[in-house]
């Protein structure tokens, strides 16, 4: 008899909240695993092709004309206004631009890569280039938003946030989505990764990925590096492990004495018990993950020195573990916002143009390139035209904001190599062909995750929402 | 554990959502139908067909019927938008394989139509007609007089709740659960009107009264209690989504959020207004309009939060688009906070399901359109004033010292400029030919040895940005004459000059260029209000400009002297922290450089700013609240919901299905009064707040979407107990106390939690309320209850907001909430995102809050604390019941008792073992690096974390105050914080 379901609670959500995403594995596990039936609506709605992501964020807006996505006409008509009047950006612009960076053509693809990406170019044949991504306002926040939650103001959940609901993770011992950097990024922070109205465990544990440590240029790991600092469930230090498990015991023990005794049968508190066990294990195995200290010398000289380095090597560390989705910030602030002179990104890619390309070669050589999604980009891309005016005047050689288009890539599972999609037209300013906007993008995410967007929903505050909302195409150009 | 599976999924069971739910047509089937026929075959019913219900698809039109029940293949209706025949539907287009496959299964499942859900109709192109089906929508009847009804079991109602109770169960054969004892009775009622647990006397008084009217007594006491307010203000805050910042991107404060300094004050005003049982007409209407009230406003003012306190979205977008966002918050918090109705829903289009056209959306949205932001003193205007004044003063005393240093400086850098020949050749003197000491350089020609230095480093800069050391450096290089150093140096020093005064020339013109364009924006400052973003320059000023520069040489050459140094980056634009230019000097090395009588002057001006601070009284509080602009707008529609796409304007008013004729216009000021009155007024406000004190005791609405009493929420599961307690609330006064007493007197919310399995078959999910539901706490309850039996609680009522902190003693109602960034105690224990109204509390189970309760210092702290209260028994067995006593308000039973004891004798001794061990083993593994090394035996390693979830989450370094107030653990610690956090601790029985 079905008196009454109770409308806003799905069958989904109802295990969402007890367990840890619609994947099921904790709360399966939580009452022995015998759940088999509900189960069914747990998995993925179709076969995946990736089972995790890592998301590299080079916040603050890269410049397509100035790494992939060369414009001879820039060359050409450097110095010149732009043919029909200036675009609107977020500032004063003026005359176009030449990149003042070679460009080179790699794999058998042929992609064009500047001279700030070489070694990102070696790995070109396994890359899916996509050079015609735009969003909606030409200013970080919004986009910013936009990029990580789907929705130009803050207060919806993120990405990542979604695949976990969706998802769940595969390892209940870390936490489903993970953010590094090594102080927080961007203008916005903290609700990039928010689970906004999604049940709290769908936030993004946000890691500083620094220990305090000095840092020099050479150095691959400082001296005093210790993942104890680093973790974000840390161990309680003020008495030791089997002390704390007759803690437990007890507590079970309790717990039961109580059931018994009122007769009480109730998935909340059996949940609660299994959930201990699950926290208990948590506090073990976590710290490991963070440890670079067990790689190989080869393997740190792969990723190269540095903070984004760290973050990239954590991300795939993560990523063998189960956690579904890693994002890895470039650094804290804006960096990549080359307002006043574009020649900033030089130190920027030199960051990180070898640990990007060693995520890749590294996710290869553990054998998880193919069902890992390796994404890369910022918020928006910026003008071919420069900069004039702001900055009281002194502003050189530098590129305003360019919602209009802008490259991204993916690489690994489920996604074409060495594919370029869509066009830009001659500077490098619009799209002219197979635009891509952000919701299209997060489609496609999900889509390569096993999620259909249109039927991941959350009902809250009267509606359902949705990482796309009403829009949103799968690009299935893409696909391998 | 097998009995318990099954449960599960039997619980589980009730969520299933198959082809022939009313829930499945509307989220599935209404939709397609609605966006891709009902446009021409609802009344223009072209071809004959209607479709928008099922007898209308039974009849059909020319071609016959649209469908046959439980047969998709002999359904034209599948046919044609299969388009498999010539009969091609929808014209133009073809719906998705998935909308297909939906309609096929709902045809296969049998057409089924719920009949309470009636279509909306667009006639007549554009006007908007409400059909009589609509109106007759149950929600949105006037109130029905019913009486409690019959029942079998005359003797088990003690109120008119319970007869409506009753009957359901009767209807289906069913009973309800025995009362609950008396202890848990009293736990159950002060924990759901207070947020506290009853002390073990409480409990004990109650236990022995033996008079009838003993819980009638204890209801009383706890509604007279100022806790009550503390509790359920807290209630109405999730829906009022009560936040004490917002985030911020242009972000001048440089804190990633705008606070709002006095929310406390809305926070107090709410639960005051509990407290005083003020009646909830007034309660509305001041939080809408207090500013419009008639009489004094003074002690209503504060309610102006609930629209004050934003959330606001300042510079965060597009201007228009942003502003319409806020606006559409204000509509959305209205809508369904006080009439459960999703109005949101029509801001891109009619509303899909309920009456309400999008007309009737942007009519509500020129009321906001007509307010805006207002900030409201709570203080004496003297005071205001007065601090107004001083203010300003300081404010100018700031301005005179950052303008002489500026001008000084300025002057500083132009007199060292006239100085370069000089250093320049000083400069040869020392690193050129002659390579004498630089102490005798700068003595002979009492130079200054700081910009001696300075000038070395310059001259010997590798040539980056500009050409103009080139001819110096070959001639340092090759070993140039004093007569070339000389000349060098000579025509360096003019080009400086001439660099020195073009850039001048070009900041007096940009000066006026700036001035010009940016007539009326309103520069960016630290404390910008929320309504001081309305055009696109206010948003980013001076970006639209285009501003005078000079040649990218000569401009870098002028970064690199006057402004800030260019050294190891590849940019000419130097970084913030990047050293001073050349001859550009601020704080200490400009005062160095100036005579002792303005070094003089800037002393004073400078204790005169540090004495004017110091004078600087408290800021006074103000209101976060609206007032009314003076023109009021009317919006047009927004098609689309695209506010740069007009449509019609519509004059300000209230929702067309909730007026008896024609919509109600507004039109005294901005209409807020107006709306508040006409909210008040609606039979369906009474039935939402009823039912939301109702889900607040027994956490099931009678209708359990209590924000959403539209077609898509759920219909009530006691429609006339609903009227009832609706009438009687009126009849009331609108009281919510006596509602209350109402709801807590019932035999219904006195019944245990007891389990029967004839009634869980019939109802797994108790919505008949057929036994109490068992609820874990929320996070306000958890904190604040291990507070209280800790000792620790500070019961102080109102005040400013503070962090939660491991130390922090207060209710956890006076915690900062952060639409930034939310506390991620309350996070963790499911506090709802302040963003968005919340109409209800998820209760979610995950590992982290095990974690908090393992390993948090808060936790530890509260346990540790508890056992000191109990420390001072004579044995482990007497402290094991005092703890007991504490916590639970009851002694344990032997087994329970047995448990402790074997706990606390193993615990020392096993304890001393591990350490030993555990020792030993991390002295093989690893050799802690340098400073990092374990702390000695026994002794707690300092904390470094702030926060409640100090202990579980890495954050901010903590206080060093804070550490020092942690006790040390102790065996007897760690037992009382397993009682802490048992079920039976952590649960609502």
């Amino acid at each position: 008899m079905n008196l009454y379901p109770r409308k806003p609670l799905s069958r989904r959500e109802a295990l969402c909240r007890i367990g840890n995403g619609f994947g099921m594995m904790a709360f399966a596990s939580m009452v022995g695993g015998s759940l088999a039936r509900a189960n069914e609506a747990g998995k993925p709605h179709h076969p995946p092709r990736a089972k995790r992501v890592i998301f590299l964020f080079m916040n603050g807006g890269l410049s397509q004309v100035d790494s992939f996505d060369p414009k001879p006409a820039l060359e050409k008509y450097d110095g010149q206004p732009l043919p029909g009047g200036p675009v609107a950006t977020e500032r004063r612009t003026g005359a176009l631009m030449r990149s003042p960076f070679t460009f080179k053509k790699y794999g058998q693809c042929g992609m064009d890569v500047s001279e700030l990406f070489p070694m990102l170019g070696e790995c070109a044949d396994e890359i899916c280039w996509i050079r015609t991504v735009h969003t909606d306002i030409p200013n970080h926040e919004p986009s910013l938003l936009m990029m990580n939650t789907g929705f130009s103001q803050a207060g919806r959940p993120s990405l990542g946030a979604w695949l976990t609901y969706g998802l769940g993770s595969e390892n209940q011992n870390l936490p489903g989505y993970v953010v590094l950097c090594p102080d927080v990024p961007t203008s916005v922070g903290p609700p990039l990764w928010s689970n906004a109205f999604l049940p709290a465990v769908h936030q993004g544990a946000y890691i500083s990925s620094k220990t305090g440590g000095k840092q020099t240029a050479e150095m691959l790991i400082e001296p005093d590096f210790d993942p104890q600092k680093l973790i974000f469930y840390i161990r309680n230090d003020k008495f030791l492990l089997p002390a704390q498990r007759r803690e437990l015991d007890l507590l079970t023990k309790l717990n039961r004495m109580q059931m018994a005794r009122e007769k009480m049968q109730d998935p909340q508190l059996e949940a609660a018990i299994a959930s201990m066990e699950t926290a208990y294990r948590m506090q073990t195995e976590a710290p490991d993950v963070f440890d670079l200290r067990k790689e190989s010398e080869a393997t740190l000289k792969m990723y190269g020195p540095g903070s984004t380095a760290r973050g990239c090597l954590m991300a795939v560390r993560l990523a063998e573990r189960g956690v579904r989705i890693v994002q890895t910030y470039y650094a804290k602030g804006d960096p990549w916002d080359a307002h006043a002179d574009i020649q900033a990104h030089r130190k920027n890619a030199k960051d990180s143009d070898q640990p990007y390309a060693a995520v890749i070669k590294d996710l290869k050589a553990r054998g998880l390139l193919a069902d890992t999604l390796v994404v890369c980009g910022s918020e928006f891309g910026r003008t071919p035209v420069k900069e004039v005016g702001g900055g009281g005047g002194q502003t050189q050689n530098g590129r305003d904001h360019n919602p209009f288009a802008f490259t991204m890539w993916m690489a690994g599972g489920g996604v074409k190599g060495g594919h370029i999609h869509g066009a830009t037209d001659d500077f490098g300013f619009k799209v002219a062909e197979k635009p891509v906007h952000v919701h299209d993008l997060h489609a496609t995410i999900l889509h390569l995750m096993g999620i259909d967007h249109t039927k991941l929903t959350y009902r809250y505050s009267g509606r359902d929402f949705r990482l796309t909302d009403v829009e949103g195409n799968v690009l299935h150009e893409i696909l391998a | 554990m097998s009995q318990i599976t099954i449960l599960i999924a039997l619980v589980l069971g009730r969520f299933a959502i198959g082809a022939t739910t009313p829930d499945w047509f509307e989220s599935k089937v209404r939709p397609i139908l609605a966006t891709q026929c009902f446009a021409c075959h609802t009344a223009s019913g072209l071809g004959g067909l209607r479709v928008d219900s099922r007898e209308a698809l039974l009849k059909g039109g020319k071609s016959g019927p649209a469908v046959v029940p439980g047969d998709p293949e002999k359904s034209l209706l599948i046919a044609a938008v299969r388009q498999t025949t010539a009969l091609k539907m929808p014209q133009g287009g073809k719906l998705k394989k998935e909308e297909i496959d939906t309609l096929v299964e709902w045809v296969k499942g049998g057409v089924i139509w719920p009949v309470t859900a009636t279509p909306v109709i667009r006639t007549d192109q554009g006007n908007y007609r409400t059909t009589a089906e609509q109106r007759a929508f149950w929600s949105f009847q006037p109130l029905k007089a019913v009486e409690p009804p019959a029942v079998k079991n005359g003797a088990w109602p003690r109120t008119g709740i319970d007869r409506f109770i009753l009957a359901r169960l009767e209807k289906e054969a069913m009973t309800p659960a025995p009362p609950t004892d008396r202890r848990t009775l009293l736990r159950r009622a002060s924990l759901d009107l207070t947020g506290l647990p009853p002390t073990h006397e409480e409990v004990e008084a109650f236990v022995g009264d033996k008079s009838p009217t003993a819980f009638e007594t204890a209801v009383d006491r706890l509604l007279g209690s100022p806790h009550y307010g503390e509790r359920w203000g807290r209630m109405w805050l999730d829906v009022a989504r009560y936040g004490e910042d917002d985030f911020r991107s242009q972000d001048p404060m440089r804190l990633g959020y705008m606070p709002y300094p006095f929310s406390y004050l809305y926070r107090d005003w709410v639960i005051r207004a509990f407290n005083e049982d003020l009646p909830y007409g007034e309660f509305v209407k001041a939080q809408i309009a207090a500013d419009r009230m008639e009489g004094p406003r003074v002690r209503l003012l504060p309610a102006l939060g609930f629209l004050g306190l934003g959330p606001w979205y300042y510079d965060n977008g597009a201007v228009e688009i942003t502003r319409a966002d806020e606006r559409h918050d204000r509509i959305d918090v209205i809508s369904r906070g006080f009439l459960g109705l999703t109005v949101g829903c029509a801001r891109c289009h009619d509303h899909k399901y309920d009456p309400i056209p999008a007309a009737d959306y942007y009519a509500m949205a020129g009321v906001f359109a007509s307010s805006e932001y207002r900030e409201y003193p709570q203080a004496p205007k003297a005071v205001v004033e007065e601090y107004k004044a001083l203010e300003k003063k300081l404010k100018a005393k700031e301005d005179l010292l950052g303008e002489f240093l500026r001008t000084e400086g300025k002057q500083v850098s132009q007199a060292l400029a006239l100085e370069a020949e000089k250093y320049m050749q000083a400069a040869w003197r020392i690193k050129g030919e002659p390579k004498q000491e630089l102490s005798k350089v700068v003595d002979e020609g009492k130079l200054d040895y700081e910009l001696m230095d300075r000038w070395l480093r310059f001259l010997a800069k590798p040539p980056r940005f500009y050409p103009y050391l080139k001819d110096w450096q070959a001639m340092i290089e090759r070993g140039g004459t004093a007569a070339e150093a000389k000349k060098l140096a000579g025509e360096f020093q003019a080009l400086l000059l001439e660099v020195m005064f073009e850039k001048k020339e070009i900041e007096e013109e940009n000066e006026v260029i700036g001035a010009k364009a940016l007539e009326g924006t309103k520069k960016k400052e630290r404390r910008n209000k929320p309504n001081e973003f309305v055009t696109n320059e206010d948003f980013c000023p001076g970006c639209g400009l285009e501003f005078k520069t000079m040649a990218v040489d000569r401009t870098s050459l002028w970064i690199d002297v006057f402004q800030r140094d260019l050294d190891g980056s590849d940019v000419t634009i130097p970084s913030r922290n990047a050293k001073p230019g050349l001859l550009s000097f601020r704080g200490w090395g400009l005062e160095r450089q100036l005579s002792p009588e303005r070094r003089g002057f800037v002393k004073a001006l400078r204790d005169g700013i540090e004495t004017a601070r110091k004078e600087m009284p408290k800021p006074y509080p103000y209101v976060h609240g609206m007032a009314d602009l003076e023109k009021p707008v009317d919006l047009p529609v927004s098609l689309r919901g695209n506010p740069n796409n007009p449509g019609a304007v519509t004059p300000r008013g209230f929702l067309s299905i909730l007026a008896p004729g024609e919509r109600l216009a507004f039109e005294k000021g901005s209409g807020r009064l107006q709306m508040a009155e006409a909210i008040v007024a609606q039979p369906l406000a009474m039935r939402v707040i009823v039912n939301r004190i109702w889900k607040g005791h027994f956490g099931t609405g009678l209708v359990d979407t209590p924000s959403n009493f539209g077609v898509t929420g759920e219909r009530p599961s006691h429609p006339e107990l609903l009227e009832y307690l609706a009438g009687l609330f009126l009849k009331n006064g609108m009281s919510l106390k006596k509602l209350h007493r109402e709801i807590l007197l019932s035999a219904t919310y006195q019944m245990s939690a007891g389990f029967s399995q004839t009634n869980f078959d019939k109802d797994a999910g108790n919505r008949l309320h057929w036994r109490a539901n068992r609820r874990r706490l929320d996070a306000e309850q958890i904190r604040d209850s291990m507070l209280a039996v800790s000792g620790a609680l500070d019961k102080k009522l109102g005040g400013p907001s503070e962090p939660l902190t491991p130390e922090g003693v207060r209710r956890t109602v006076y915690a900062k909430v952060s639409r930034f960034k939310l506390d991620d105690y309350l996070q963790l224990f499911d506090f709802p995102s302040p963003n968005l109204s919340a109409e209800q509390r998820f209760t979610t189970t995950v590992p982290l809050q095990r974690l908090f309760f393992m390993n948090s210092d808060f936790v530890q702290q509260q346990a540790e604390l508890l056992a000191r209260r109990a420390g001072t028994e004579q044995d482990n067995r007497a402290r094991i019941g005092k703890l007991y006593q504490l916590v639970f308000t009851r002694p344990p039973d032997a087994q329970e008792m047995e448990a402790g004891l074997e706990y606390l004798r193993g615990e020392p001794l096993k304890e001393y073992e591990e350490r030993k061990q555990e020792a030993a083993r991390k002295t093989k593994e690893q050799k802690p690096a340098a400073g990092m090394a374990a702390p000695p035996e026994g002794e707690m390693p300092p904390m470094d974390l702030e926060g409640m979830m100090a202990g579980v989450v890495k954050g901010a370094p903590g206080s060093q105050e804070a550490k020092k107030k942690l006790l040390p653990v102790t065996p007897l610690g760690r037992y009382a914080k397993v009682l802490l956090t048992s079920g039976e601790f952590t649960f609502l029985p």
